[in-house]
């Protein structure tokens, strides 16, 4: 049995993993995905490391690495009437946050709505330009002395949007970037089976990503030592003028990185793998940088083969990523037949 | 019949149902269903208005301010989009009925279709890694805009969406802040006026109270497009006396200046003098606030000269109509999360009522 890919998505994008803050909700992360997996590891770095085990002795370690942090802000004032500033964790959109919903995760969650500037206040133009976030006041409905005992200096704000479905058998909602490949992995995990493991697999949720650190996977990585990595996250979707050569086509399956940075054998490898086991599957010229972890994570000790499986996502970046469960549960397929009986080469 | 509702759960209901301007049918049965027995008829609207008439006694009414007809009103709509076109893709592109601040359409939740049925969309962007830095600080242009409702091409899309649908945001209903003392929703911009003046019919009616005039009380349609149901409306029920209950932008976040705030939340109804539209009745305007200062209810007068409401349009009608507005200060208004204090909205009712409780006689 696995789980049910929209509802494991939504699971995991419930789970505030803010950059910095990806530890907070290990308790509920794990109950989530202790079915699918036989060992947690814990790591300094924040990244959660999950293992499913082959009981073949001496098994070859495959590393499935997922981002698990997601973007977001930090409160770094509190107005005496009761309003937020923030600073931004990521690289946020910032044509998106007039008006927009957030949770702010202090003593107690509490709803906040970033604030718009009324018409009558704005000098002409003013609409045109997108507001700087040193600028932007959150609204929290709480006078200044009454949220100083709730807030701090430093807390947590996420996005609001819950996930949600579209037509067919797309989703959107905060934090697809990454928690949908996320729910890739842990579905590729669940869907192998044991006794035709031929690798033991470690999936690395890991810490860090969207502040350009990596530090949470490569800390992992180095803790694992495994023998072939694979990266999954997001990449962009063909839309709003993205041209089609540099994304990929929502529902066609995962894209595969052809880049300078990743391994081509390992890479090959898959595509073959797709190939024998009809899973559609698309590539994408990366040229000199994934975009991923995966520059980091290959540099890892001795150095590390890894591929970047991604998943196609529009708007990247605000509070309502789309993405196409179909590619999910394709990538998760070809996790599995990697991990599997005849599929990667060690 | 509906029953059992407050002002609160009715606003909640009205605010998340679909009802952008020119689309107010579903709105209009919602406010049906909670008023038809308190109130003695519902008079034909062309408009799509909903027109509901309390008889009066026709005794003399005691004070000052003595109408023959009172028009209560409040406007139904909200504001919203439509669908222009559909692309190869399946994306819609749409022309806005937001006023011009589109910074506020960018990433969000909408449902796009008509009053019997809705699909959700998502209006996406080209992802801010692949444009220009400079673009970065610009406002996406609403040409730049599409709603995603997740069809594969143009033929998946024209199965659920025709040119020419409604749109408008999706945003859940939220209590939050100080004793979850504040909401926010959509359209509470004016939502919030229907909510109230059901309200009122049904203490009207419940406890019996007898006004000496004719109390007319008028939910209208595309306030938002200026193109006012309450013009129509306010000629059909041919008041001398009419107060419009509005939504106004309070403009009171921190940072702001006093002097250039119009309102402030939790401080009562925002009563207007004057706007970009209308002069106000002074001696009836007047007359309000002394009411609301004998019977201790908080309310404010509206301290910039800003924006338009029906009464725009009412003040005109026929041979003129002696007008006064009483706003709910909002947050954010014209976008998903307008936000307002519950207890403006207590303090409007009561002053709503206490109003119609100086047009009744002496009780027999």
């Amino acid at each position: 049995m696995y789980p049910d890919t929209k509802e494991l998505v939504a699971s995991l994008a419930s789970i505030m993993s803010i950059s910095g803050q990806e530890e907070r909700g290990r308790e509920a992360l794990c109950s989530l995905l202790q079915p699918y997996f036989d060992e947690y590891i814990p790591d300094p770095s924040g990244t959660h490391i999950f293992v499913k085990r082959s009981g073949r002795e001496n098994a070859p370690k495959l590393l499935l690495d997922a981002h698990f942090d997601e973007i977001g802000m930090m409160v770094r004032d509190i107005t005496e009437e009761g309003f937020l500033r923030v600073v931004s964790i990521g690289g946020l959109d910032r044509r998106i946050l007039p008006a927009a919903e957030v949770l702010i995760y202090g003593k107690e969650t509490l709803y906040g709505v970033i604030g718009a500037v009324p018409p009558h206040l704005q000098k002409a133009g003013d609409h045109k330009k997108t507001p700087k976030i040193e600028d932007l006041l959150i609204d929290t409905g709480y006078d200044g002395e009454t949220l100083r005992s709730l807030v701090d200096i430093g807390t947590p704000v996420g996005f609001y949007e819950k996930t949600a479905s579209l037509l067919g058998s797309r989703i959107c909602g905060r934090s697809m970037d990454n928690k949908a490949c996320c729910a890739a992995a842990v579905l590729g995990a669940a869907m192998v089976k044991k006794e035709d493991m031929a690798w033991d697999l470690y999936v690395t949720l890991s810490a860090r990503e969207e502040v350009g650190m990596a530090s949470g996977c490569s800390a992992a990585a180095y803790r694992i030592r495994p023998d072939a990595a694979i990266v999954t996250d997001v990449t962009f979707a063909a839309a709003w003028g993205v041209r089609e050569d540099e994304s990929g086509k929502m529902g066609a399956g995962p894209v595969l990185s052809l880049s300078a940075v990743t391994d081509r054998r390992l890479t090959e490898g898959l595509l073959q793998l797709c190939g024998l086991r009809d899973i559609p599957c698309q590539t994408c010229v990366d040229a000199c940088d994934t975009g991923t972890n995966a520059t980091m994570l290959s540099l890892v000790g001795a150095g590390i083969p890894t591929a970047v499986v991604s998943v196609p996502i529009t708007s990247m970046h605000t509070y309502n990523e789309t993405v196409d469960t179909v590619d999910i549960e394709h990538a998760a397929a070809l996790f599995a037949a990697a991990a599997g009986e005849g599929g990667l080469h060690p | 019949m509906k029953q059992n509702w407050t002002t609160l759960s009715l606003l909640e209901e009205l605010s998340c149902t679909f009802g952008p301007s020119g689309c107010e049918e579903a709105v209009a049965d919602t406010i049906r269903a909670h008023i038809a027995m308190y109130c003695d008829e519902i008079l034909p609207d062309p408009m799509g208005g909903v027109l509901a008439r309390i008889r009066g006694t026709g005794a003399a009414v005691p004070g000052p301010v003595a109408p023959r007809r009172l028009m209560l009103s409040c406007h139904m709509d909200e504001v919203g989009f439509m669908v222009r076109s559909i692309t190869e893709e399946g994306l819609l592109k749409i022309a806005s009925m937001c006023g011009s601040d589109t910074r506020v359409l960018a990433g969000r939740r909408v449902w796009v279709g008509s009053a019997a049925s809705q699909v959700r969309g998502v209006f996406g962007v080209k992802p801010l890694h692949l444009i220009k830095s400079e673009d970065r600080d610009n406002a996406l242009d609403i040409d730049e805009l599409y709603v995603d409702i997740g069809a594969e091409s143009r033929q998946a899309a024209e199965e659920m969406v025709h040119v020419g649908d409604f749109g408008t945001f999706e945003s859940d209903f939220i209590s939050f802040g100080m004793d979850d003392g504040y909401i926010k929703g959509k359209a509470l911009d004016d939502r919030l006026g229907c909510a109230v003046l059901c309200s009122v019919m049904r203490q009207v009616y419940e406890r019996e109270i007898c006004p000496c005039c004719d109390l007319y009380f008028a939910f209208t349609c595309r306030e938002e497009l200026g193109i006012s149901g309450a013009r129509t409306a306010a000629y059909k029920i041919d008041p001398d006396y009419a107060i419009v209950f509005e939504a106004t932008a309070a403009g009171d976040i921190s940072g702001t200046s006093e002097y250039r705030q119009v309102a402030r939340l939790g401080m009562g109804g925002a009563v207007s003098l004057m706007d970009r539209s209308t002069i106000y009745d002074r001696p009836f305007t007047d007359w309000i606030l002394q009411t609301a200062r004998e019977e201790n209810i908080p309310c404010q007068i509206k301290q910039y000269v800003s924006g338009g409401n029906d009464a725009a349009h009412i003040h005109k009608s026929r041979t003129g109509v002696r007008c006064a507005a009483i706003s709910a200060p909002a947050r954010y208004i014209h976008t998903a999360s307008n936000v307002v204090a519950k207890k403006d909205i207590v303090s409007i009712e009561q002053l709503a009522m206490a109003v119609i409780n100086r047009l009744c006689g002496e009780k027999k």
